[in-house]
Order: structure tokens, then C-alpha cells, then sequence
């Protein structure tokens, strides 16, 4: 006896455990398949329909397909209804049952039922396999062109899907597109523009094609835009005519208008009446607002109506309602880009946004920001960022610190800013600092020889405070290590000119806490070899601390950690007696690598109150002293805040905030040497400039010269010149000069170092060249070299013609 | 373009599932079960708009009914008016 499909729903729902409803399903399973046996034909749609509703329910079904085929070869409405329904839900396209119901499909389309027709249209749209579309296509194009605006709507979303489906049959409908679009009907319309759409994202070749559409689409727009228009009332919604449709077209117009100036000057009158004349209390007026701004950016559009959809958009961001707030930052994030000026008008609200309570808002925000970020307000939006850092969930605190990083590498205004900003963020989120952005830390210090006592200084006195963040002790433990002499020496000053006194002794101890408590307990052997590596440094460095050195070292060499016990051993080794005159030679500082050398450093190093460089350090370099006369590389807007600039003596180190609080808001940006060619060596070199194949400018003596040139995008020739050693003695008091004849202008910048050591090439020079006859003339250079080797002064002069044509 | 929509009551059962392109049923399941926590434990006051895997996600809540629509990401696709279509939708399916 079957039961009618609300008493099975009855009976399901009157269930109280899930074993009693599987009870009552699979008996009516049962049911259900001894009468598709026995070919019953009354109740078929009946158990058709209740197996659907178990499928819902989520139990296998799949003994009912074969029913579903014979329901639609019924001549039934009802039961072909139940059949296409039951087809289209326990089946996918995948299925090879599909394929016998072609022919039934074949028939219902052309049957005079249009809700039959309906019904056919609606099955082949929805699950219409590859083959089966193609074997339909024809029905469907034809239908399209009925008389039924029922038929043709349908008709048209069926078209949708076999133009997904098919290849290359996409000129069959284009003729009927036309028609569609002319329709006064809006599901016709609507379902024509969604063909269209469909048709561009399949053949992209077409647009020029259907680009003379773009004024009916326009007046259509026009139409339900303007009041007064006669069908209003029926497709009104919340006030609005159609929004529906408007939104599909406003995205069909931003289709076409991309790239494309003239379907772009038949738009910009609607879109502009768009923009004014919609509401936007509601949400469908914002949804409308929304997709016009879209378009807007998308287009070439004129600046006039640019900035009507900016305007817009700063609107969304002041709205109350959190889901247009979001939106807004959305859209923003993209067309940053395009208009700087005048997102910088709303930078405030967007970092108002970055401490909102919904974390899909502050995501958003952050992105936002961080685009935002140029060297005008660099320090106040690192300031937010870093304020931020301090709240952030720990899944977010890793992106923030990279990106943190990344804009600070590139837009910082100097040096030391640089580095007082990494070692911030390395107190805030030293857990989450990648090793990426250590290494380039350090790199970035040991490229900066001035401010080592002032970086060194600065991270002491923060390890001092706390070691519990990762990423300071790493790379403090390192600069320790390399410039840990600096510190004891006692010519150190503090900001309030007090001397700092740090003996050594005080620096083992903390290296001994370091190795004591590390900040991550399972990567401690990492922490270890770090430390390892800066004690044996530290012999050389504080010559004092011998034993306790050896001491500590000792401590390692039975280590379980292979790597942390091999370097302990080594380290024990170079210890000994036989090593001593070689050591202060190996333990040398670190030289400079490469990448740094490469570009052309013209970042200013920044106040140095605290630093103080003695002009006898090992390294004086007479070529970079204008960079320490601060007095005439500042001008007068920085010298005034030389003092106010200096920030809490590291000594205090203690709250963090306040140094922050002291970037100073009064600073305003100074100008600065713009950063640059330098940067794009981690952003990779840009396409435009060329390399040349190495060049031998100079050699005699065991001493080489190598030009590396390099022709930059705008026309200017970068050559690295680079000294090699071939002798077993260093060479020192190394200087190197170039003159050019008067057509070329050139501007060298300090070489890397002063001293050539033995069978070495590292020592590089940087010079760069503006040819102004643009190759006419070659680049022809006169070298003066001058050095010391073997205690004797050497002065060497040469000439370099072979530069590659062109240049 | 829409991928699936579901309706899900507070209690996180599902009410209504309908998928636009193929997931296997446990697939389905995972999907629904993550989503559906994450909906459901958002306050009124945050925005109904949800990043969930490879798709952007938009539910509004009727009375004790969560419908959640998952649209393609990285498009420029209008989250307002899908937040209108299902509006639209509730609207002409209950009373509302």
C-alpha cells in the first residue's frame, strides 16, 4: 500500500532517534522498489517524489533513476513534472543513464505545453551533458526565437550552459542576441545579458562584435533609471526598478568598456546618472552604487567621474552598516592603484578600520594600508602598523610583520630609521619574524658600518630587557658577535652623552642567559649555534674573556645536536695555542655580501647623535666622510629635530611605546635621496635594463680590474667595478678614481671597503654614467689607482675604451 | 557566479542544500560542517560577508534560518546583490 509523501514527511519527522528514522526509511525503501518491480504505473510519481525526499535526507537513491526516464516518457504533465524534477536531483552529468533521455528532451521541446517546453529547457540546462547539448543545440537556437517570452527566457539560460559545454558552437547564437537584447520583456533581457556574458567569458574575440549593443543596453538602463517608466511597478524593488537587471547590465557595460575609449564615452553619461540619482539608504541601492563604482574603475573612464566613484566609496567606508564598510575597503584595495592622491584623503578612516571589532573588516583594512604605504607618511602608517602588530591574533602577527617589513625596506626614509623600525618590530613579534627578514637585518647593519655601535648598543640594552622574542635574540646574539667591540670599547655614548659602560664580562653573562633560557625551547640547538658562533667571535673581540669562553664553549661539545657539537669543536680547536696568529684573520668581521654592494646605496645614514664614529676605525673610509659631517648633509627642517629625533636611550629601553609615541608627529617627511635602483635587488631586476658581458678594464701588478656594466631603463650605464687580489699580501689605503671625457657625466660611489685582502675580489665600486650624445660617442674612462702593498705606496693609471656599442 | 546555497537552522542542521557545480557527498558534508560553524558563531554586529576556502561567502539570518550563498572569489562579483538575492529569496519563499 503506498502513502502519500506527507505522510512518509509526517512519519520521518515523528521519529526520535536516528536509528528509528533509518527504521522507517529503508522499510519504505523496500516499498518503494517492490513497486518499481512490479511496474506500477499509478502511484510511480508518488515513490518517485518520496525518494527524492529520502535523497534529501541524504540515503542512497540510485534504484530510482530508471523511473525518473520512464516518468518523463509519460504524456502526464504531473508525472513528467515529478520525472524531471527527480532527474535533475538524483542525477549529475556524469551519469551515462543521461544520454537515453535525449530523445525525450527532444520531443518535449517540441511539444505545444510551453510548460512543458519549460520543463525540457529547464533539465538540459541545468544537467545537459557534453554530447547531449550538442545533439540539442539546434532545438535550442530555435526556440530562442519563438514567440513566447516564457520560451525564450528559458530558451536563452539553456544556451548559457551549451556554450559552456560545446566548443565552437558559439557563432550559432550570436545572430539571436541581438533580438534578445531588443526585448521589452525584463526575464528576457536578463537572461539575454547573461548569455552575452557568457558568450564574452568563452570568446573573448568577440567583444568587438558586440560592441554596437552597448547603446541599447544603455537605454535600456536609461530606462528603468529615469522615473516615469511604465512597468515600474511591477519590477520594483525597495524603490528601485529592476535592480536585478541594472546590476547585470552595469557589469555587461564594464565588460565592454574595459579598454575600450568609445563604448567608454557612450557610457559615462548613464553611469554618472546611475551614480547620482540611486539611493543608497537601502541595501539594494548599495548594491547598485556598488556595481556602478566597479565599472567606473574598470573603464577608461574620465577623471570627473573617477572620482565620483571614489567619492562614493569614502561614503561606504563612513556607513555605519559593517557589510558596506567591508565592500568598501574590498574596492579600495584594488584601485588604489589608480588614483593615489585621493585615497590618501581617506587614510584616517582606513586606519580607523584596522581597530574595528570584526576581524573580516581589520583583514580587509590591513591590506588596504599597506598598499597606502609611500614615503610620505611611511613613518605614521609604520607607527599604526606597529601599534596594531601589539593587539594582532598570533595567525595574523606573521603576515603583519613581513609586510611591516617589506614596506619598511622599501620606502624608509634612512638607515638608522630602518633599523630602529626592524628592531621594533623584533620586540613586538620576534616569534613570528621569518629568517628572511633577519638575515636581511643583518645585512643591512653590516652595510652600514657607522651606526654598528649604535645598533649594537640598542640591542643589548633591548636583550637586556627581555629574551623571550626569537628573532632580537637571533639577531642581537649575531651583531654581538660581529660588533661586540664596539660596545666594550668605551667610546660608546649614550643619547643623554653619558658614556656606556659595558664591560665585557657583562656581555658573556647575558650570552650565558641566552643559552640558559632560550626564547623557543625546541629550537634551542639553532639559538645555541648562533650563540657558538658569537663567542668565538668574541675571543678576538673582548680578548679578556678567554677562559670563560673556552668554558662555555665546552658546554656544547658533547651536544646531541650534531651540528651545535661540530661547531663547538671547531671552535674549542681554533682555541688553542697554534691558532693565535691567525685568529684575529679569521675572525675578522663578517665582509659585506654581495647583494648589498651591488646597487648604488644612496640612502642617507640618518642622525647619528648616538653615534659616534671615531675617524680611526679599521675601516676609515676618506671617500664617505661627507656622510658623516651631518651638519651640511641635513637641512635646517632636520637639524631641528636632530634632538628631538633621539629616541629614549636604549638603556630605558624598557617601554616600547613611548618610542613609538616619540616618532615624532611634528617630523614633518624630510626629502630624502630617493631609495633607489638598490631595492629592486629584492624585487628583481627590472626587464628594461640590460647586462653586458664582464669586461677587464685593468691588470698589473696582481691587481685586476673588472667592469660589470649595466645599461639601466632610463638610459644611464651602471658599471660595478670589481678589484680582485691576485697577491698573497692584502693591499691597503686602497683608492680608486675614474675620469670621462666631457660628453659623459659621471658619479662614482664609495667603494665597499679599503683593504684588498689576499686572492680576493670582493671589494666593489659603483659608478654610474649618463652618456649624452645616447651612443653616438662610446663610453671611454681614465683610471687612477692608487694603494699600499707590502708598505710601499703604489700608483697605477690606466684606460678603458671596450665598452659594448650602445652604451 | 553562485556556487551553492544552503539553508541551515540554528541548531546547524541542513535544510536546503543546492550545488551548482559537482562535490562529492563528503566533500558536501566537510563543507557544510566548517561553514556552518563559522556562521553560525559570528555576532550580529559583524558583516555577513566570509572568506571560507577558495570561495567568498554571503548568509543573512531569518528568524531561526541561516541562508548562505558561497560565490566565486576573486571576481568582481557584487556581494550587495547577492546579499538582495536572498532577500529577494526569502522573501517570496516565507513570510517575511
Amino acid at each position: 500500500m503506498s502513502i502519500k509523501l506527507r505522510e512518509l514527511i509526517r512519519s520521518i519527522r515523528a521519529c526520535k532517534t536516528a536509528a528509528e528514522e533509518r527504521a522507517v526509511v529503508a522499510r519504505e525503501c523496500a516499498l518503494i522498489r517492490t513497486a518499481f518491480k512490479e511496474d506500477d504505473n499509478q502511484f510511480r510519481h508518488r515513490n518517485v517524489a518520496k525518494l527524492l525526499f529520502i535523497h534529501m535526507m541524504g540515503y542512497p537513491t540510485h534504484f530510482g533513476q530508471m523511473e525518473c526516464l520512464k516518468l518523463i516518457a509519460s504524456s502526464k504533465f504531473p508525472e513528467k513534472r515529478v520525472g524531471y524534477l527527480g532527474l535533475t536531483q538524483l542525477l549529475d552529468e556524469n551519469t551515462e543513464v543521461l544520454m537515453l533521455v535525449t530523445n525525450s528532451i527532444k520531443n518535449d521541446m517540441s511539444n505545444d505545453n510551453q510548460y512543458v517546453n519549460g520543463l525540457a529547457l529547464c533539465a538540459l540546462g541545468n544537467i545537459g551533458s557534453n554530447e547531449m547539448c550538442r545533439a540539442l543545440a539546434r532545438e535550442v537556437e530555435n526556440m530562442m526565437a519563438s514567440p513566447n517570452p516564457y520560451i525564450r527566457k528559458k530558451a536563452a539560460l539553456c544556451a548559457m550552459r551549451i556554450v559552456r559545454k560545446v566548443d565552437e558552437i558559439e557563432d550559432k547564437f550570436n545572430s539571436k542576441i541581438g533580438n534578445l537584447l531588443e526585448d521589452r520583456n525584463h526575464g528576457v533581457l536578463l537572461a539575454g545579458c547573461s548569455l552575452l556574458t557568457a558568450l564574452l567569458e568563452v570568446n573573448p574575440s568577440y567583444m568587438k562584435e558586440f560592441r554596437r549593443y552597448v547603446p541599447s543596453l544603455v537605454r535600456a538602463l536609461r530606462n528603468m533609471v529615469t522615473s516615469g517608466y511604465t512597468n515600474a511597478a511591477e519590477y520594483d524593488i525597495a524603490g528601485i526598478t529592476d535592480p536585478f537587471l541594472q546590476a547585470k547590465i552595469l557589469r555587461l557595460l564594464r565588460l565592454f568598456g574595459e579598454r575600450s575609449a568609445d563604448a567608454t564615452d557612450e557610457m559615462n553619461d548613464i553611469l554618472a546618472q546611475v551614480a547620482t540619482n540611486t539611493e543608497g539608504t537601502k541595501n539594494t541601492g548599495n548594491a547598485i552604487l556598488y556595481e556602478c563604482v566597479l565599472t567606473i574603475m574598470s573603464i577608461e573612464a574620465e577623471s570627473g567621474l573617477r572620482v565620483l566613484g571614489i567619492n562614493i566609496l569614502g561614503r561606504f567606508l563612513l556607513s555605519r552598516d559593517n557589510n558596506i564598510r567591508y565592500v568598501a575597503l574590498a574596492t579600495l584595495q584594488r584601485v588604489v592603484n589608480v588614483d593615489q592622491q585621493v585615497m590618501q584623503r581617506h587614510r584616517n578612516t582606513i586606519i580607523d578600520c584596522l581597530k574595528d571589532a570584526d576581524i573580516s573588516i581589520r583583514k580587509r583594512a590591513l591590506d588596504v594600508t599597506y598598499s597606502l604605504v609611500d614615503e610620505a607618511n611611511i613613518k605614521s602608517m609604520t607607527k599604526e602598523l606597529l601599534n596594531y602588530l601589539l593587539v594582532a591574533e598570533p595567525d595574523f602577527k606573521e603576515e603583519l610583520c613581513s609586510k611591516i617589513c617589506m614596506a619598511v625596506e622599501k620606502f624608509s626614509p634612512n638607515r638608522r630609521w630602518q633599523i630602529d623600525t626592524l628592531i621594533k618590530v623584533m620586540c613586538l613579534g620576534g616569534n613570528f619574524v621569518k629568517e628572511q627578514q633577519r638575515e636581511k637585518f643583518c645585512r643591512v647593519v653590516a652595510a652600514t658600518p657607522e651606526l654598528h655601535s649604535y645598533t649594537v648598543i640598542k640591542l643589548y640594552f633591548n636583550m637586556k630587557e627581555s629574551l623571550s622574542q626569537e628573532a632580537l635574540v637571533h639577531v642581537g646574539v649575531w651583531c654581538l658577535g660581529e660588533f661586540g667591540d664596539h660596545l666594550v670599547s668605551g667610546k660608546a655614548v649614550g643619547p643623554d652623552s653619558q658614556p656606556i659602560h659595558v664591560t665585557p664580562g657583562d656581555v658573556l653573562d647575558l650570552l650565558y642567559d641566552v643559552v640558559r633560557k632560550p626564547p623557543t625551547g625546541e629550537k634551542a640547538p639553532a639559538t645555541h649555534c648562533l650563540v657558538t658562533a658569537a663567542l668565538i667571535k668574541l675571543v678576538t673581540r673582548c680578548p679578556s674573556e678567554f677562559e670563560k669562553i673556552r668554558k662555555l664553549l665546552r658546554r656544547f661539545d658533547c651536544s646531541l645536536h650534531v651540528d651545535l657539537q661540530q661547531r663547538s669543536c671547531e671552535f674549542l680547536e681554533l682555541l688553542g695555542s697554534d691558532w693565535d696568529s691567525h685568529r684575529a684573520g679569521i675572525l675578522d668581521r663578517m665582509p659585506v655580501p654581495e647583494k648589498e654592494i651591488g646597487g648604488a646605496e644612496t640612502r642617507v645614514v640618518g642622525d647619528a647623535s648616538i653615534d659616534e664614529v671615531p675617524t680611526n676605525t679599521s675601516k676609515g673610509k676618506p671617500g664617505k666622510s661627507d656622510l658623516l659631517d651631518l651638519n651640511d648633509l641635513l637641512d635646517a627642517p632636520r637639524e631641528q629635530q636632530a634632538p628631538a629625533n633621539q629616541a629614549p636611550p636604549p638603556s630605558s629601553g624598557g617601554d616600547l611605546l613611548d618610542l613609538l609615541d616619540a616618532a615624532p608627529a611634528a617630523n614633518p617627511p624630510a626629502p630624502q635621496a630617493t631609495p633607489e635602483g638598490f631595492l629592486d635587488i629584492f624585487s628583481g631586476t627590472p626587464a628594461a635594463s640590460q647586462e653586458a658581458p664582464p669586461m677587464v678594464a685593468f691588470e698589473k701588478n696582481g691587481l685586476k680590474v673588472t667592469f660589470f656594466p649595466r645599461k639601466e631603463a632610463d638610459g644611464s650605464v651602471t658599471v660595478l667595478a670589481r678589484f680582485a687580489n691576485t697577491l698573497s699580501v692584502p693591499m691597503t689605503n686602497f683608492v680608486f678614481e675614474a675620469a670621462v671625457p666631457k660628453y659623459v657625466t659621471l658619479s662614482i660611489q664609495p667603494a665597499t671597503g679599503q683593504v684588498l685582502p689576499p686572492q680576493t675580489d670582493l671589494v666593489t665600486q659603483t659608478m654610474s654614467c649618463v652618456n649624452s650624445t645616447n651612443g653616438e660617442k662610446g663610453l671611454l674612462m681614465k683610471l687612477r689607482i692608487g694603494y699600499v702593498c707590502n708598505g710601499a705606496p703604489v700608483q697605477e693609471m690606466g684606460q678603458v675604451g671596450g665598452f659594448p656599442p650602445g652604451f | 557566479m553562485i556556487k551553492f546555497i544552503l539553508m541551515v537552522n540554528k541548531q546547524g542542521q541542513t535544510r536546503l542544500a543546492q550545488y551548482y557545480e559537482f562535490l562529492s557527498v563528503r566533500e558536501r558534508v566537510t563543507l557544510e560542517g566548517e561553514l556552518i560553524r563559522k556562521c553560525l558563531s559570528r555576532s550580529e554586529s559583524q558583516c555577513s560577508f566570509v572568506e571560507y576556502r577558495d570561495y567568498r561567502v554571503v548568509y543573512r539570518r531569518y528568524a531561526s534560518l541561516y541562508f548562505i550563498v558561497g560565490i566565486d572569489n576573486d571576481e568582481d562579483c557584487n556581494e550587495l546583490a547577492i546579499l538582495e538575492f536572498i532577500h529577494t529569496l526569502a522573501s517570496y519563499s516565507g513570510r517575511i
